[in-house]
């Protein structure tokens, strides 16, 4: 169980990475999947994910296979949730501008 | 030297009329540049030298006193705060209240009395011009969308850097430093101011776009003295498509990475040590960086934006 757990965990964060390259790399793919987080909708913290918002991420998790192969596990709710704020609504930002310093808050 | 600063600041706060002093003790936080306002300047910057430059200059200066280099931190320190704050409040980036700038008021009358004591009584006044008009110059161009050469750009960005300069040459100065090696000092300067400035007009220039204008985009529209501009974009994504085909990205990061190593060779002829070795680093990143721009333009934007995601998965 411990070999596969690991085997499943290293797999899952491989992807997550070849994806964030995926999208670093190609301004294109980086404006479709900023696009494809955009359409998924809010929920408040602890909400059920609805039929709506589950189609949007299937959109999404079918592209990114498009992009780095069939074997990619899919972003969950949580994760799209996730990526949402820091990629649509820029929510959380650890990176601050070095000199202006323009990050409002 | 983060440390220090916070007291210095602490210490000015202390100088104010008792209804000033929660502002100026919460004034990161009143500009928008700290996210609560427990947060202090030292939490603000990135780089330990935009605050604390004359402590860095003056582990060269082996006579300088502990009252000189207070003097000048705190006048460094003072003028950089103004500087940010007002360009803030003249940006419409925060509202513009009475008590901020009271504290940004305060702080100009006490960075002038620090340099004054250090030999310069007019050094900030002749900033404080060069700042105002180069920032009215930005101003007008971005709005307009001006094509603007690589050279017209570090004119203006140059005169925007002017309050970096008076507080260390000042110290040098008072260390009996001789022109030449101040002109080296001021060079140094140019060298670490440009090269910060650079490289945040080149993450941050759809934000800067949204805002009414982006060097970016000026640096794209121009095709040589006497040539057509580029059509002026209407759009974030016109924009994105001019600034990503003339590679205006790569420019600005190409031309942090030079002014970097400028300072930092500046620097190693002056044994300022602590900046040689801040700047070759820089420089490198910025080298390096370059590289990536080349070759999937846009990288420098995308990467800013993915920073947190990074940070989880890039081990």
């Amino acid at each position: 169980m411990d070999a596969n757990t690991q085997s499943v965990s290293s797999d899952v964060h491989e992807q997550l990475r070849t994806l964030y390259k995926s999208v670093l790399e190609d301004q294109n793919r980086f404006d479709e999947f900023k696009q494809l987080l955009a359409a998924y909708p809010l929920t408040s913290d602890g909400a059920v994910e609805s039929e709506a918002a589950t189609q949007v991420r299937e959109n999404l998790n079918a592209r990114v296979r498009a992009w780095i192969g069939p074997s990619f596990r899919g972003l969950s709710s949580t994760q799209v949730s996730l990526w949402r704020a820091i990629i649509v609504d820029e929510r959380i930002n650890v990176a601050i501008s070095p000199w202006k310093e323009s990050n409002a808050y | 030297m983060e440390c220090a600063v916070d007291d210095l600041w602490s210490a000015f706060s202390e100088t104010l009329p008792e209804r000033l002093r929660d502002t100026a003790c919460t004034l990161p936080y009143c500009l928008g540049l700290a996210p609560a306002p427990t947060a202090h300047w030292s939490d603000v910057f990135s780089h330990g030298i935009t605050l604390a430059a004359p402590a860095m200059v003056a582990r060269a200066l082996p006579d300088v006193t502990d009252d000189q280099l207070r003097k000048s931190t705190v006048a460094h320190l003072l003028a950089i705060v103004d500087a940010f704050g007002n360009d803030r409040i003249e940006d419409g980036q925060v509202a513009d209240r009475e008590d901020v700038r009271a504290v940004l008021e305060r702080a100009r009358q006490q960075r002038d009395v620090a340099l004054s004591i250090l030999g310069d009584a007019d050094g900030y006044m002749r900033s404080d011009r060069t700042t105002l008009s180069a920032i009215r110059e930005e101003r007008t161009l971005l709005a307009r969308c001006q094509p603007v050469s690589r050279k017209g750009y570090r004119l203006v960005s140059l005169g925007k850097q002017s309050p970096g300069f008076p507080a260390s040459l000042a110290l040098a100065r008072a260390c009996g430093w001789e022109q030449r090696r101040l002109r080296n000092l001021a060079l140094m300067f140019v060298g670490v101011w440009l090269g910060l400035q650079c490289y945040d007009d080149a993450i941050d220039w759809e934000d800067d776009w949204s805002n009414g204008g982006a060097w970016a985009v000026c640096l794209a529209r121009y095709n040589g003295i006497g040539v057509t501009p580029s059509p002026r974009p209407a759009t974030l994504a016109e924009a994105r498509r001019l600034v990503l085909a003339r590679g205006a990205l790569g420019a600005l990061v190409g031309l942090s990475g030079r002014w970097f190593r400028l300072a930092g060779e500046r620097a190693r002829m002056l044994g300022v040590s602590e900046v040689a070795e801040w700047a070759g680093v820089r420089a490198q990143e910025m080298e390096n960086l370059l590289e990536l721009e080349l070759a999937a333009p846009g990288f420098v934007v995308r990467k800013q934006r993915l920073a947190a995601w990074a940070a989880e998965v890039v081990q």
